[in-house]
Parts: structure tokens; sequence; C-alpha cells
């Protein structure tokens, strides 16, 4: 591996790209999908949406820049943010207007822009999702929600996404063999029945997709020839003549080339992302179903060299970078760094014809990493599957690509993962075909239903705070579910009586989470189909069905909860100092948070909440397991509630706990008055599943301990674990060697579900807040994902920092 | 008495350790970087950036702590005994002021040092026995280091070889590694930083020699006290003379520690900045790597 090298075209191509700080917004998505759904008013929604998409992508911009290799746009201008009114428009008419001013997260409008978006919005007042979502929800709900202890902004302002479609399905059968599959199923539709009738207009939408997604493909082919007829170098006339056949090729038959393969599947990650603004949309198991092609073309018949195809690789990563998103400016808190979380798995087993597992590390997964490392980009969101069997040198190489500091790549475990889907369901070569989705979570490409994980959030810590006070949210003073005792009345007999009214507490805001998710999803299902998506999920074609209307086969859903450290390390404080060694009495505590430890005797309280319990993140069994057992009355509530798939054809239709909390400790953190942990209000809560900031003093191996006392088997929303190392501590061979090492016992021996690194040092973090300027490339892992530095909004620059650092 | 244990550590030993800090030291070299390790009984640090200004909470415990005109903390060393000490050890809100050194119990010392047990196997780790000086609790160092073979645990132990001989005989069988300093060869020298005797440490060097499974005699390199070429070569000389030590680590002078001696209200006698001399590291590595005398080449590393 050489990782300091970058190919001239890609390494210009980054640096466009990165520079851009305010990238525009672009609206030819938002005016089409208007005037097609006004023109099809008569129509079914879904096939509205077909209209509108085949609408879209006849008449839309195309560009050809960079001198890239791979090829396609999501939106008229570099980088722009296309605009889906059809979700919401409701942040939009009211933010648009000053977006440029965002933290971390700004946009540059143009008057144009504003005017289109000012004339379309008023169309779709009433008719988008989220209009449609609180026309469903009950006053309670609505509450909750204006509370922010449960958030669904994002669910309710997007598509659901978080999948990996069958990308080597469209790379064996071709779009055209796809299509047949598609009329097959129509000869068969009998339109005397009703349910056929709904099948149908799925079935219809679809073709109709799939056609304009030929000729779209032509039409990048179209002009790549134009291109080369006014190109002047002769080098790079080759390559637009190339890229010109290769799509006239893929627009109809299955690819022949690794860098048609590559393009089809970049065709197919773009037009997810233009039929949906959903995030998290994965390629799956990249090195397994591109392998062969790879094979062929470098190592066998030697029509291209290793270099360029890592070339092609970067210029696909970087066509990933292009794609952008536009959220509010609440949820782009929760998501800083604007990310799309995109990602890639390589590596983990394969059943080889007998049935048994080996290692599936080969040619292309050292192609792709070397590519990542080279790149040090935020996309792809690389992730490793790991193993026992996993090749020492390929973990080394690994670790090698950590050193680059950009946080990639991530590791998953095979060892909890695949044996967990087994026992929920899930056949053996499907969970043994297990990827990544977005950061953290995992799923089945190509045949698993949406949001593995991605629902509500829940704030576990404010949620304390109420079970500590009659019910009373301490932000709001509002009362959801009232109950008897609070520490203010000093009327807690025993500690058992807290955690009582914990479980009552989280018992009802699970419900009520639920609940909403419920009115989320069904607005979802009947008014933003995805149809092109749908195609590529398994059985929605068989049965008619889109993923949502539980077309895929299988359909697991996961939430987000957050301040889980935040919780154990507040309880075990609670029992340690107010109940188990008396030096705090209840009303004391109930006074210095209501006070926000201001006074002098409130910040010597705080002190001896900080320094006399225990804390998560130490291997201290008198707190860990205090989490397990606050966590599991959670996961006991949620494993009584459905999704609104169950029952109607996937094997699941559940839920279970996950904590990959994006960035949203921070903004809810925002939201928290102080804890009983010693944090005091508006500081970020702990993020995932990591300890709270600067509360591991025992370095990794205590945190590994405590991390996998955590019911990880019940989480399979994923359990993340961010660590900060500074780079001095992973500089010698050996040194990478005792890394590895961690890695390896972490993982066979605590069946620890993900890990992943941040390499560096507080100095540069530091410095690179000062001197923006200096540092737009740096790039670090935020939470299960990676974002450029310089583009987070200072608060969440600060978590990072706070970050503990351990010393190797 | 031990007054730490550090987990992950990678750098005394082979793989992952975590190392066992025991309180007492028989020496007093000034360049000693764990300064709180001395003294065979609890210390106490006063850290006054932590202190809270309005805070009286070790001053309701004791009077032998007051504050001055400025409202600075002032604690009365000498009359410090066990009993205030016993009051001190969680007073503190802050721990600014701290108390260093627990009555061990092996049990569980024992427990804890196992708690990374998967760690040492898959790394060919283990524990490593440092302090102070640990040799001087051998009953303690062979309590556990027994235990911890019984596991199939690698132990290590980083001593100065300034105990007496049964000391060291004691844990022979125990311990798989001997991570052991040699200072100096001039007796005088070494009498005057260090306090010590340097034939006792010699002596032990020749008979641990015949019986150690590993030794890595470690040269920490004082300005000063032995960065010379000449001292240095002596000291390899008789390392290379010892014939079972084939590893050799040199330990630039660091400064890491320093601040600890104002947290103990203690005098500092050594150089301020780290030593910065590659050129001497590197001629003293070539000289030990292409000895006449070995018997096989040295492995020898700067900075262990």
């Amino acid at each position: 591996m050489n990782l300091n090298y970058l190919a001239k075209r890609i390494s210009a191509h980054k640096l466009q790209l990165i520079n851009i700080l305010t990238p525009p917004i672009c609206t030819e998505r938002a005016q089409a999908y208007t005037h097609i759904y006004q023109q099809h008013e008569d129509k079914p929604v879904i096939v509205q949406r077909a209209f509108a998409l085949q609408a879209h992508l006849q008449t839309r911009t195309l560009w050809i820049k960079h001198d890239e290799l791979i090829i396609g746009n999501q939106a008229s201008k570099v980088r722009a943010a296309p605009i889906f009114p059809e979700y919401t428009v409701r942040w939009l008419d009211a933010e648009i207007d000053d977006l440029a001013e965002r933290p971390g997260a700004g946009f540059s409008v143009s008057e144009e822009d504003k005017k289109n978006i000012h004339q379309l919005a008023p169309y779709w007042r009433g008719k988008t999702v989220q209009d449609r979502c609180y026309g469903l929800f009950t006053d309670e709900q609505q509450a909750l929600l204006a509370s922010t202890i449960i958030k669904a902004e994002g669910n309710m302002t997007s598509g659901d996404a978080h999948l990996a479609v069958d990308n080597e399905k469209i790379l064996r059968i071709g779009l055209t063999g796809l299509i047949d599959e598609v009329r097959a199923h129509r000869a068969n539709i009998d339109l005397a029945d009703y349910e056929d009738l709904k099948r149908e207009q799925f079935l219809k939408s679809v073709e109709i997709v799939l056609l304009a997604v030929q000729q779209h493909i032509i039409d990048y082919a179209n002009l790549a020839d134009t291109m080369a007829t006014q190109e002047t170098r002769p080098e790079r006339v080759k390559e637009l003549q190339t890229m010109a056949a290769n799509c006239r090729l893929i627009a109809f038959n299955k690819p022949e080339s690794f860098w048609q393969a590559l393009q089809l599947c970049y065709f197919v990650q773009l037009i997810l992302q233009i039929e949906s603004n959903g995030h998290s949309v994965s390629f799956g198991r990249m090195d397994q179903y591109l392998h062969s092609f790879y094979q062929q073309d470098v190592e066998t018949d030697k029509t291209i060299t290793r270099a360029f195809a890592l070339e092609l690789l970067q210029s696909c990563w970087l066509k990933l970078l292009e794609v952008n998103k536009i959220r509010s400016g609440a949820h782009s808190k929760a998501s800083a760094g604007s990310p799309l979380y995109q990602n890639v798995t390589i590596g983990g087993q394969k059943l080889a014809q007998d049935g048994t597992p080996c290692d599936a590390v080969n040619s292309l997964s050292w192609a792709i990493l070397e590519s990542c490392g080279q790149l040090r980009s935020t996309q792809p969101n690389l992730s490793v599957r790991y193993h026992e069997g996993l090749d020492q040198p390929f973990l080394m190489a690994c670790i090698e690509v950590i050193k680059c500091g950009f946080g990639m790549p991530a590791f998953n475990n095979d060892q909890i993962v695949i044996p967990e889907f087994i026992k929920l369901g899930v056949e053996k070569q499907d969970a043994y075909n297990y990827s990544a989705i977005g950061c953290i979570e995992t799923a089945v490409p190509g045949k698993w239903g949406y949001r593995c994980t991605g629902m509500s959030f829940i704030n576990f810590a404010r949620i304390l705070l109420a079970a500590l006070d009659e019910g009373r949210d301490a932000t709001s003073g509002k009362v959801f579910l009232a109950s008897e005792k609070s520490l203010a009345k000093g009327n807690f007999t025993d500690f058992e009586q807290i955690m009582a009214a914990w479980t009552e507490q989280i018992s009802y805001f699970t419900r009520k989470s639920i609940e909403i998710d419920c009115v989320v999803d069904s607005v979802l299902e009947q008014q933003v189909q995805d149809i092109f998506c749908s195609s590529l999920v398994d059985d929605c074609l068989s049965r008619g069905k889109t993923a949502k209307e539980g077309g895929a086969k299988y359909d697991w859903v996961s939430g987000l909860q957050v301040g889980i450290a935040n919780l154990g390390n507040s309880l075990v404080a609670i029992k340690h100092l107010v109940f188990d060694h008396p030096k705090i009495t209840q009303p004391e505590l109930a006074q210095a948070l209501a006070n926000n430890y201001a006074t002098s005797e409130g910040e010597r309280l705080r002190q001896r909440l900080l320094n006399f319990a225990p804390k998560y993140g130490n291997d201290d069994d008198a707190v860990d397991q205090l989490i397990t057992i606050a966590y599991n009355a959670y996961i006991d509530e949620l494993s009584k509630f459905h999704n609104t798939r169950y029952g109607r054809g996937p094997i699941g239709g559940k839920y279970y706990a996950g904590t990959s909390s994006i960035s949203a400790n921070v903004p809810f953190g925002a939201a928290t008055m102080a804890t009983p942990d010693g944090r005091k209000a508006a500081s970020p809560l702990a993020e995932g599943a990591s300890p709270a900031s600067g509360s591991d003093r025992l370095g990794p191996t205590a945190v590994y301990n405590s991390v996998a006392k955590m019911p990880v088997n019940k989480i399979l929303g994923g359990v993340l674990l961010n660590q900060k190392l500074t780079p001095a501590t992973i500089e010698s061979e050996g040194d990478m060697l005792k890394l590895s090492m961690l890695i390896r016992t972490f993982f066979n021996h605590h069946k620890g579900w993900h890990v992943q690194y941040n390499i560096v040092s507080r100095e540069t973090l530091l410095a690179a807040k000062a001197n923006p300027e200096l540092y737009r490339d740096l790039v670090v892992r935020v939470a299960g994902y990676s974002a450029f530095f310089t583009a987070l909004s200072p608060d969440a620059q600060d978590d990072i920092i706070a970050r503990t650092e351990h010393n190797l | 008495m031990y007054f730490d244990i550090q987990r992950f550590s990678t750098h005394d030993g082979d793989g992952i350790r975590s190392i066992l800090f025991l309180k007492g030291c028989s020496l007093a070299c000034p360049w000693c970087q764990n300064p709180e390790s001395r003294s065979e009984k609890r210390s106490l640090l006063f850290d006054q950036r932590l202190c809270l200004q309005d805070c009286q909470a070790c001053q309701k415990e004791t009077n032998t702590i007051t504050r001055n005109k400025e409202g600075l903390i002032v604690i009365d060393r000498l009359a410090i005994d066990e009993k205030v000490l016993d009051s001190l050890t969680q007073c503190c809100p802050t721990q600014a002021l701290s108390v260093c050194g627990k009555e061990t119990q092996q049990d569980i010392l024992f427990e804890t040092l196992l708690k990374d047990k998967a760690f040492y196997i898959q790394s060919g780790g283990g524990v490593t026995f440092s302090g102070g000086e640990p040799l001087m609790q051998p009953e303690l160092v062979e309590n556990i280091a027994k235990r911890m073979h019984q596991q199939g645990i690698n132990t290590a132990i980083e001593t100065c070889m300034h105990v007496p001989w049964k000391n060291i005989e004691r844990v022979l069988p125990y311990i798989d590694c001997w991570l052991t300093d040699l200072k100096h060869t001039d007796q005088q020298k070494f009498q005057e930083w260090a306090k010590g005797s340097l034939s006792r440490i010699q002596k032990n060097f020749q008979q641990l020699a015949l019986h150690a499974k590993r030794i890595v005699i470690r040269i920490p390199i004082v300005p000063g006290f032995n960065d010379t070429e000449q001292e240095l070569h002596a000291i390899i000389d008789f390392a290379v003379s010892l014939k079972a030590c084939c590893e050799l680590h040199l330990l630039p002078y660091h400064t890491l520690g320093i601040n600890k001696y104002d947290l103990l209200d203690m005098p500092y006698h050594c150089a301020d900045k780290p030593l910065d001399n590659p050129v001497l590291l590197i001629n003293a590595q070539e000289y030990a790597q292409n000895h006449p005398q070995s018997v096989q080449k040295l492995t020898v590393t700067i900075r262990g």
C-alpha cells in the first residue's frame, strides 16, 4: 500500500469540492415534481411519483466535470443540495432566506432560488409528509415532539433510506433484465382483483421509472460523446468516448468491465438519492460483488492497471462527496457536517460451496482500502467486517489507514452480528452477507427494509430527570406522565424506588416514540413511495409491494437512544452518594440540579458527584451493571411493539435497540438541564455507547470491558464506540501491532459490536478550530461517520475536542 | 502498599500489560519521575489548580491545613500523621488534595489485575510489577506473580536491584522478564546521586544472571550523571559481561513527572529539560550492538 499518493486529477477534484464552503441549492427537482404532481392529480400517488421522476430525469441539467471517470450528477451545480418539497416545505419556506448564516451547515441561496421556493411552497402546504404527520398526531404526541424529548424530525422531513439495495442483482441481469422481470410480473396481474389493482400501480410505476433510468444513462452517453468532440486532449477524448460507450452498454445490458460495473453501481446510488432524500444509502459489500470484474480487468486480462482501478474508485468516492442534502436548522445540528453516510463494507466472511465460512478479503478489498486511505474523504463511510480469521496483514493495513487520522475504517464484528441475525430468523447465507448501513448499523443488502436504525431519537437523560421529579420535564416544566415521588420532596425511600420511577417513565416514552413512528411510517407509506429503490429490494417485485408496504424479505428497525452513559453515571451517583453512603440528601441534590450547580456549595457537590461515584467506561461493575438494568427497562418495553410492516410479508417486523446517536448528543445535551452525574446544563450528552467525555480514566481496555457488559446481543441497531488516540501512540510497527491485538481481543473475547478511532491530536483540533482555512481537509470521526472538522459547528467541534484521548 | 494500577501499558514488557506500582524505594535518584513512590508510607499531593477557592472541606478535617492571606492552601507537612491522612482520603471534592497510596489487599489486587486477562492472552502481555522498588515488598510480588502464573499470564518486574538478594530469590521462579536498571559503574558517583550501594546492585546482577529467564537491562541516561560516552561504555561493558542479558534499553532522561514534585512540596534538583543528545544515544546503541565481548548480538532499543 502507498497511502501517500493521489493521482493529479483526483486531488484537484477533491480540492475543488472541499473548498465549497456554502454549497448552493438546486430547485430543478422541486420544480419538476411540483409541475408533474399538479398535472397528474388524478393518478395514484405512486404513479404521480413515477411520472415526476421520469420528467425530472428527462429535463434536469447534466454535466461532466473535473476530468472525472465516473459520471452522474445529483443537482444542477457541483455539491448543490436538491430540494424535495413532497417531504416538507415548512422549515424551508421559513428558513430559506437565512440559510447562508447557519453555523456549520450554511448554504448559499440565490434570489432566483428563493423566488422558486416561495412560489412552489404554497402548493405543497398541507400535502407534505411532515404536514400530514401533524394532521395525524394526537395533541400529546405533538407536545412530546415539541418538547424534543422524542425527536422524529428527520423521519418526517425525508425519505427512509438507511439500506443497501441489490447491486449484485443489477450487475448480474442489467436494467433490461430487471425490466423483463417487472413485465413478467405484470403479465400475471388480474385487474379484476383488488390487491392486483394495487400491485399493478406499483409495477407500472417501476417500469416507467426503469425505462426513464435507461434513457437517462443514454443522455449521459450523448453528453460524453458531445464533449469528446470538443475536447482537445487526446487522452481525455478517449476517456469520454469510453464512458459514452460504457453508458450505452449498461443502459440496457449487464456490465462487462470493472469500469462499467462501478459506473452502473454509481448510477443506482445516484438515482436512489434523486428519488428520495433519505440518507445512509449504502453500497453493501462492494469488494464481493465487484471482485470478479476487478479480477478479470486488473489481474487476468490486464486491460486496466491497478493504479487506474484505484483512480476509478476514487472518482466514484468523490462523486459520493458531491451528493448533498439540506436539513432544517434544528436537524442539521444532529447531523453535524452534512453527512450522507454512504457506506461501503469490505472484508468479513463468505460461505464456501460446502457452506463453511471463510475469510472474504480479496484483492479488491485491498484496493478499496488503499483508495480510501489515499483519498481521506468523508465518503464513502468505510466499514470493515471483522472476524477471528481476518487476515492479519489486512488488519494491519486497516490500522495503517486509521493512522491517517480520518476515522476510517470502522469495524463491525461478524462474531456478534451473524449469530444474532440467525437467532432472529435471518437465513444463514443472508446473515453471512450482511453489511454495514450508514454508520454502524447492519442489514442484509437488497433484502432488508428501511432504517435498520434511524427511527425516533429518545433523550434518556431528560427522561431520568423527569423520573426524579414527579414526571416533570426539567427543561419545559411539563408533566407528561405524572408520578408520585421527587428528590425535591425527598420521598424516595430507597434506590429501588428511583429505578422503579425510571422504568415507569421510560416505558411511557418508549410507547410514545413507537406511536410517533407509526404515524410517520404510515404517512411515508402512502405519500412518498420509493419506486426505483423497491425494484432493487427482494421481494418487492414478486409481492407487488413497495418496501414500506412490506415488500422486503426482512424488516427490523431501531430507534436511537441518546445519553446512555449519562443515565448510568447519574443513577450510580444517586445510589452511592444519596442512598448507600449518604453524603448528599435528596433535596440537596434536587436543589443543586435546579441551580445548575451554580453556587459554590453546588460546585462542591458537583465535584463529589464527579469524583466519588463510579463512572461508566472504567470497568466498574457498580455502574456497568446499573446501565444494563436501566437500559433493559427500555429494551423490554420495546420488544412489545411492532413496526407497520408486521404480518404484511417480511420476516421480523419488529424493533430492537440502537445507540448510534450520530451527533445528536450535542443538540440533545443543549436541551437537557443539569444531570446527577455532575454534567452541567446544556453541555453535550455522551455519544453512542461511548463513555461520557473525559470520564474514562483507565484506558481503552477498561472501556472495552465496560462496553462489553452492555446487553450487546439485544442492541442490534448497533453499539457505537468511539475512541480517540493520540498520533504518537501508533507510531511504530509495534504500537500498531498492539492496537491490532486490542481490536482482536475486544471482538473475539468481548464480542464487541463496533469500534472506530479518531487519531488526531488535541493540538491539531484546537489549531483547526482557530485557523479553519488551513485545515479544510481535516476529517474527524463524529459518531458512526466522519466529517470535515472545519465544517462542524463550534459546539460539535468542542465536543470532539473534549473526548478522552488515550495514550497507548 | 501500592499507589496505582496502570492498565493498557504497552511500553514496559511484551504485549498489552497492566502495571502495579508499589510504594517505597531504597534509592533516592533525583531524576525519579515518580516521586510519590519513594516513601513507603502514604503521601499527600496537593494541586493548587484544582482547589476551589471558598471550600473549607480539608480545613474542617484538620488544623494542619490552613489558608494564607492570599487564600492559598498551606500544608504543615511535618504535622501530617496517619490519622490526618485517614481523614483526608475522601475529603477534597475536586481531589486537589489527594492521598496517594493504598493498603494492599492481595485478593482485590489480583482480581483487578486479572480484569484484562483476555488482552494479555491475545497479545502475549501480562502483569508488570513496578514502583517504587517492588522488591521491597517481595511477599506481595511473590503471591501475585505466582497466581498470575497459575492463570497462564506472563509476569515482568521493573527493579533497581537495590534490595537484599533473598528478596530477589524469593520471586525468581515467578518472574518471566526482569527489567533491571543499571545506572552507573562508579561506586562513588552512584552513592552521591542515588544514595545507594552500587556493589550490592552489581552482586545481585551477577547472581540474577545465573537464574533469570530473561533480563532486559535499562540504562537511564541522565544529564550530568552518566551522559558521556565514557560512562555509557562502562555501563554497557558491565551489561555485556553478564552474558545472560541480550536486550538493552537506553532511556533518555525526561521531565514528564516534574510537576509531581510541586504537588509534594519537594525540591527538584535534576535538569529541567529532557536529554537532547541523539548522537550520544545512537553511538551508544552502535557500541552495544557491535560489542566485541558479547556472546550473541545485543538488541538495543532507544526509549524501551
